[in-house]
């Protein structure tokens, strides 16, 4: 069995994670700026709040060369929500903020902003298993910026939101998987979502 | 359309969870761990925790209880009752908890938003307040339960409670709590049109048709529940069932 390891760096809650994985059978372990990852880790990136904030702490840590490094070497890494963000190249967060940060650019593609009246987006949002019959399944988000289905990310985009309009709510690239809800918030349907990519 | 979201609340004294009507009258229900873990089982959307006294003594056995229930509810689980700083809301992030809720102290130190939502993001700050009709046009916040009526006005409030950094507004009627006589379906028309974060509603829900006449009239995000389920009028999975018959979009 894999080991998992939860990014701790600073940014947002990671109780709820380390409790869902406990939940389904691992004891998860963190990686901060003074330990490092191994071949057969499987890393988790959370996240909340801020685009550029969450990137100063990783950058600031060093963390962000570990995760890079690890992501060459085809570990495997989940994005969870803002963990999900900066695996990308840029959001309209820190670009409004004119900062120069750019995400960890594992993958290609940009995040946009919720027109105003969309956002927060708070609550259930159903998804839709692409290229799969599977009915569409309510996860929770919480987000105010969304990955765009373009060009560049249709290819890797695995799971829709359609609400308020489609877009992009989880990336799988290779070793690189990412989703813009949260699985441990999500109930059962969620802890099974970490449970099979745990094992996979 | 996001499904409307529906949240037990448990009001929590003494390591008990209680229910009053218009917060008087505290009548005890029953253990909060089991009647949470239950709600969750019954497809709760999300679990809402306040210590109604929050009293020193009884502090550590509240947090307790949601680093506990944090274990085994993975749905978001919302926290508050007597959250005087950042430190106070921190703890309760620390210990499980995905949101805090603030009552009385948004109106009385209202900086504590902004401080907070700094540090833990404004998704997770949920402010709660008490709002009573003092006559035909004017709705007021209240404070200590009900029992402190202010002037300031309920709708300014929660537009100013939204720009300093409320995620969330959790709307209590005075009037109508613990009473189960439907919403004040006018001021949260009102109220959900000024602001554009989620606005929750509580106090009033008799049956499901009180929600159902709410949401004709006004797009609420949620419905905090507390007597329906406590009284065993509905469980969460039966309120589901009748609301998804009558055209609700419902996880």
């Amino acid at each position: 069995m894999s080991k998992i390891v939860i990014c701790d760096y600073g940014c947002g809650n990671i109780q709820s994670l380390i409790n869902a994985f406990k939940y389904i059978g691992y004891a998860p372990t963190l990686l901060s700026k003074t330990n490092k990852l191994k071949q057969n880790d499987k890393l988790i990136i959370p996240g909340v709040g801020n685009f550029e904030y969450a990137m100063k702490l990783l950058i600031n840590q060093n963390i962000d060369k570990k995760i890079k490094k690890f992501a060459k070497s085809g570990g495997e890494i989940l994005g969870i929500c803002l963990g999900f963000q900066i695996l990308f190249e840029t959001s309209e967060e820190s670009l409004q903020q004119k900062s120069s940060y750019k995400g960890l650019s594992l993958l290609k593609g940009g995040f946009k902003r919720f027109p105003k009246i969309y956002r927060p987006l708070i609550g259930w949002n159903k998804i839709q298993y692409v290229n799969n019959q599977i009915k569409g399944e309510y996860f929770y988000f919480v987000h105010s910026y969304y990955l765009p289905i373009t060009k560049k990310t249709e290819k890797y985009c695995f799971l829709k939101a359609d609400y308020p309009f489609e877009y992009c709510a989880g990336i799988k690239k290779d070793n690189i998987t990412g989703v813009q809800f949260h699985p441990e918030r999500s109930g059962e349907k969620g802890l099974k979502f970490l449970k099979d990519w745990s094992k996979s | 359309m996001m499904p409307l979201r529906i949240i037990p609340c448990l009001d929590i004294d003494k390591g008990k969870v209680v229910k009053g009507v218009n917060f008087k009258n505290l009548n005890e229900i029953g253990d909060p761990f089991l009647i949470a873990k239950k709600y969750y089982i019954q497809g709760a959307d999300e679990i809402s925790l306040l210590d109604v006294t929050a009293t020193i003594e009884n502090r550590p056995s509240f947090i307790n209880l949601v680093k506990r229930l944090s274990k085994e509810v993975f749905v978001p689980i919302s926290a508050g009752g007597g959250i005087k700083s950042v430190d106070d809301g921190l703890k309760m992030i620390q210990n499980g908890a995905d949101k805090v809720i603030i009552g009385t102290q948004s109106i009385e130190k209202p900086s504590i938003i902004t401080d907070l939502a700094k540090v833990i993001g404004s998704q997770a700050v949920v402010v709660s307040v008490d709002i009573k009709k003092v006559n035909k046009n004017k709705v007021v916040v209240t404070t200590k339960g009900g029992r402190n009526i202010t002037d300031i006005d309920a709708f300014d409030f929660a537009l100013y409670m939204e720009k300093i950094g409320a995620g969330e507004l959790l709307v209590n009627s005075i009037d109508n709590d613990g009473k189960m006589n439907g919403y004040d379906i006018e001021v949260l028309s009102k109220l959900k049109s000024n602001i554009n974060i989620p606005v929750i509603a509580s106090g009033g829900a008799g049956s499901y048709n009180d929600i159902i006449n709410l949401r004709k009239e006004v797009q609420v995000d949620a419905v905090l529940l507390a007597s329906l389920f406590h009284k065993n009028l509905e469980t969460v999975k039966s309120l589901k069932t009748k609301l998804r018959l009558k055209g609700e979009i419902i996880r």
